[in-house]
């Protein structure tokens, strides 16, 4: 109130309100508010039973249920009334219900809290259900309540189940797949790549992969990878595309690619999907085996050519023989005989070497010990190769048992001696070792050809001008010669190839231009009963 | 403005008068969907036996009762916010306030606390209550308060040694059941106190400035008959037909200053009463003569037909010639009845005039004085009476 003095304590509003003529000055009436708060609790109610999560009124720390919603009396299997006469507790499963009660404990302390838990109903029925379990503590009129909603989670945990197990499967189908899978971004990083793709690509780690990016590391030529794009992105996806890549070590690969595109909501490339199956091994043996053919096919007809000639020549020789007996006396006539018989027998020595390049001769093996051979072989190389080539022997520390006809494999080094002296006029080093070799799989993998097993390897390397791809790929080819007119036959080296073959062995060469060549013959060893049983494979 | 007909409002509560009203209780209760009673109540009344017999009567209709009786006779903040605890944790939802105006206005307080929620003393004033308080059924048992039919509470503000005025339609109670019979065991003190707080009721409300022709009748009526019964009923305790015309005297009073406010006197009183504790009807009477005095020329007429309603016969009276009947007339009630004529017999000193003033002056009821005092006025009224 305003002090007396003030004239506004006498003006007119107060004294309205005094006579009961203020705006607030009227009788107040409860209906209207009831009725807007009764209006109120009829939606609330609504509220909580046509919820489908259970939702329960508790006492705390008592835990009994003083209101519950439809969707409790419903799921719970009890009429309103039973259920207000349980506790919480006796709904839940021992470890639930002892977190409820801590948490009720905690309440009395004064902590107000929200929890929300796993746990599981039982139903009046006896069967249960799980649940997610929200309890608020409420403090209202100095008493504590806990308002409950515990949600049937059944539902969901299957669905995270079902959506784990299908997850799993395309993982394991992912991780354990012989080919490479991986996704890229549309740049070429790596998003992922499961455990054969590592291997395949040689590194050994997954966060090694994913360290790199395809165009600059993978690809062996990283246009290679735009033109597959383009091509992934006329034909929507790519299929069987063979592509090169390159191995940590720098080793080619040959994969077919299957690649699809990755979108996203707005259609967008986001990356690439592919699978890689490694055709490296495939390819070789291809190879191989078209070579083989193309010698089987040479060896036949050479083989033919070599009979009939042989008979052709016997008839000759045979004449010429008959005539030469015939001819008395001296003359240009028996001059012109002898000729035709020197010519006879020259060519039926030439028959006799493309019989053993087509594998038709006979062989005399016997077990012998390789170091010997070319320990004993070592003087005629000193002549055959002369004096500006340095010649390195280098046996094995060991016997190295073969079975082969020892004037064959004799052979085999002297026709490698000459190529090698031939290809070193400045002159140079020749070097001629013999070891031990375990041939695995792994060789076989990466020749194409070859079977497991334990073999005595010899080595003809020289330094001379060495040979082109082009030049390797037809090495073995009878009359393939670089040589000069006049100057080789060109059946030298498919002598050779014809004797491995027939002694069950291999021959490969390793040369580029102008450094040197080293053919590495491998004949299989085996052992003698008296030969040392500690021979060891050494590695290559 | 039309001067002769300013707007009024006229508010009176459904009330029960006559002997065995207050049997009533039950029925009214039942019909307000009660389930659990507040009876508030004073040590006084639960002696005189009237409170036990209300208490009774409801839980005989099954009705529980809780009963809070510590109420002193100037109701205090601090009462009213114990009262109000009370009735939450009870859970009760319904008031009962059986006694005189001490138990009356404090069940109107712990009614605003229940609804309202803050401290009684954030309410002082006019209008104040925004929300409608629980139902409040009076039994009245002293014949002057009138706070079974008034807007009014009075409360004791303890810490600040004042009253402060609640003043609200929302405390009009819901039911009055008016029995004369209570006031039979009301000691002739108390008799007198009570009365004359009715006549000055009757008297404020008939000089107010918001007075209408109304409230006129009910003023005029209940100084005719505290003029002619009070003094027989306080010497014959006893005489149910005195008490009921001294009870209707009280609710005529109500309804008349319930409706056109009070004036210097209850501002004063009310001062008084926050100060020193003093019975609220002494106060009154003790200073109705003064503040006749002061007002009197402001409104000469309507003291003529006060002194009129007393039974003056003023027809040939000067208007100073009515004045002083009517103030000798008064003298000699108060002191009919045993009521002193100097403040300083009931403990007033003079070094308190100044604070007496000044809260005098802060009082809602000065608000409808006939004539508009200044400190210095007040003062020298307070004065006089020392």
């Amino acid at each position: 109130m305003t002090n007396s003095s003030d004239p506004k304590f006498r003006d007119a509003e107060l004294r309205d309100r005094i006579a009961g003529l203020g705006e607030q000055s009227i009788r107040k009436s409860y209906y209207p508010e009831l009725q807007q708060r009764i209006a109120d609790l009829e939606r609330y109610r609504m509220l909580l039973e046509q919820s489908s999560d259970i939702i329960l009124l508790l006492s705390v720390p008592s835990g009994q249920i003083l209101e519950c919603n439809e969707s409790a009396c419903r799921d719970l299997g009890y009429s309103r009334d039973t259920l207000c006469a349980l506790t919480l507790f006796t709904l839940m499963t021992p470890s639930a219900a002892e977190h409820a009660a801590r948490l009720f404990a905690d309440a009395q302390k004064g902590a107000l809290k929200r929890e929300t838990f796993a746990g599981t109903f039982t139903t009046a029925g006896g069967g249960s259900f799980p649940i997610e379990l929200s309890l608020k503590i409420v403090n209202l009129d100095q008493s504590l309540f806990a308002v409950a909603d515990a949600r049937n989670i059944e539902e969901r945990l299957r669905a995270e189940h079902d959506l784990k197990v299908s997850e799993e499967r395309y993982r394991s189908l992912f991780e354990e797949s012989r080919d490479a899978i991986y996704m890229s971004l549309p740049n070429g990083d790596f998003i992922d790549i499961n455990q054969a793709g590592i291997e395949m690509l040689g590194y050994r780690s997954k966060d090694e992969v994913l360290q790199l990016n395809m165009e600059r590391d993978i690809y062996a030529d990283p246009t290679a990878r735009r033109q597959a794009i383009q091509r992934l992105m006329n034909d929507e996806y790519l299929k069987d595309y063979e592509v090169q890549l390159r191995r940590k070590n720098g080793e080619c690969l040959d994969v077919l690619l299957t690649s699809s595109m990755m979108h996203d909501e707005q259609g967008c490339i986001v990356g690439y999907r592919g699978i890689m199956h490694d055709i490296t091994g495939r390819k070789k043996l291809e190879q191989q085996l078209l070579h083989s053919q193309k010698m089987e096919a040479i060896g036949r007809l050479t083989a033919g050519i070599a009979h009939d000639f042989n008979n052709i020549l016997t008839a000759i020789l045979g004449y010429a023989t008959i005539l030469e007996l015939k001819m008395t006396g001296e003359g240009h006539m028996k001059q012109y005989v002898n000729n035709i018989i020197t010519s006879s027998e020259r060519a039926a020595a030439l028959i006799k070497r493309l019989l053993s390049f087509s594998s038709r001769r006979a062989l005399s093996r016997n077990s012998l010990d390789l170091n010997s051979i070319v320990k004993a072989t070592a003087d005629l190389i000193v002549e055959v190769i002369g004096k500006d080539i340095t010649l390195e022997i280098l046996p094995a520390a060991q016997p190295l048992i073969i079975n082969a006809d020892k004037s064959q494999v004799e052979q085999i080094i002297m026709n490698l001696v000459v190529n090698a002296r031939d290809a070193m006029p400045q002159g140079g080093t020749l070097r001629i070792q013999s070891e031990p070799y375990l041939l695995s799989d792994d060789f076989i993998r990466q020749h194409g050809y070859g079977k497991p097993g334990e073999y005595a390897l010899l080595s003809v390397a020289d330094t001379g001008t060495g040979m082109d791809s082009e030049v390797l790929q037809k090495l073995f080819e009878p009359f393939f010669t670089t040589k000069k007119v006049g100057k080789g036959t060109g059946l030298g080296l498919s002598i050779v190839y014809g004797i491995m073959k027939q002694h069950d062995g291999f021959i490969n060469v390793e040369s580029a231009p102008g450094a040197g060549a080293t053919f590495r013959l491998y004949l299989p060893t085996f052992k003698l009963d008296d030969a040392p049983a500690t021979r060891q494979a050494s590695p290559e | 403005m039309n001067t002769s007909f300013p707007l009024r409002k006229f508010i009176s509560p459904e009330f029960v008068f006559g002997v065995g009203a207050r049997k009533l209780i039950a029925r009214y209760v039942k019909n307000l969907s009660a389930q659990k009673i507040l009876l508030v109540t004073d040590p006084g009344v639960i002696a005189a036996g009237w409170a036990p017999e209300a208490a009774a009567a409801l839980e005989a209709e099954g009705i529980s009762c809780a009963t809070f009786a510590r109420v002193s006779s100037n109701p205090r903040d601090s009462e009213i916010m114990d009262g109000a605890r009370m009735f939450r944790e009870e859970q009760c939802d319904m008031l009962v306030a059986v006694g005189g105006g001490s138990p009356m206005d404090c069940a109107k307080g712990i009614g605003i606390v229940v609804s309202n929620g803050q401290h009684i003393l954030g309410y002082e004033g006019v209008d104040r209550i925004s929300l409608p308080c629980p139902p409040l059924i009076c039994i009245p048992t002293t014949a002057g308060s009138s706070a079974d039919v008034s807007q009014f509470a009075i409360i004791n503000a303890t810490d600040e040694r004042r009253k402060i005025a609640i003043i609200s339609k929302s405390l009009v109670p819901d039911a009055a059941l008016i029995d004369p019979e209570t006031l039979t065991t009301l000691s002739p003190e108390l008799t007198a106190h009570t009365g004359m707080d009715a006549l000055v009721h009757a008297i404020e409300a008939y000089v107010s400035t918001v007075s209408s022709p109304i409230t006129d009748l009910f003023a005029l009526e209940t100084i005719r008959l505290i003029g002619a019964n009070l003094l027989a009923a306080a010497m014959n305790p006893s005489d149910i037909e005195l008490r009921g015309r001294t009870m209707l005297a009280s609710l005529d009073a109500g309804i008349a200053f319930s409706n056109a406010s009070l004036g210097a006197v209850h501002a004063m009183a009310h001062s008084l009463g926050g100060l020193l504790d003093l019975p609220h009807g002494e106060c009154n009477a003790l200073l109705l003569c003064v503040v006749i005095d002061y007002n009197f020329d402001t409104v000469p007429e309507r003291y003529r037909d006060i002194a009129d309603a007393l039974g003056i016969d003023t027809k040939h009276l000067s208007d100073g010639s009515v004045r002083q009947k009517l103030i000798d007339t008064v003298l000699k009630l108060n002191a009919d009845l045993g009521i002193p004529d100097r403040l300083s017999v009931i403990g007033v000193r003079a070094a308190s005039i100044p604070l007496l003033a000044a809260n005098a002056l802060k009082d809602p009821c000065m608000a409808t004085n006939p004539r508009i005092p200044t400190t210095d006025e007040i003062e020298s009224l307070y004065d006089k009476l020392l």
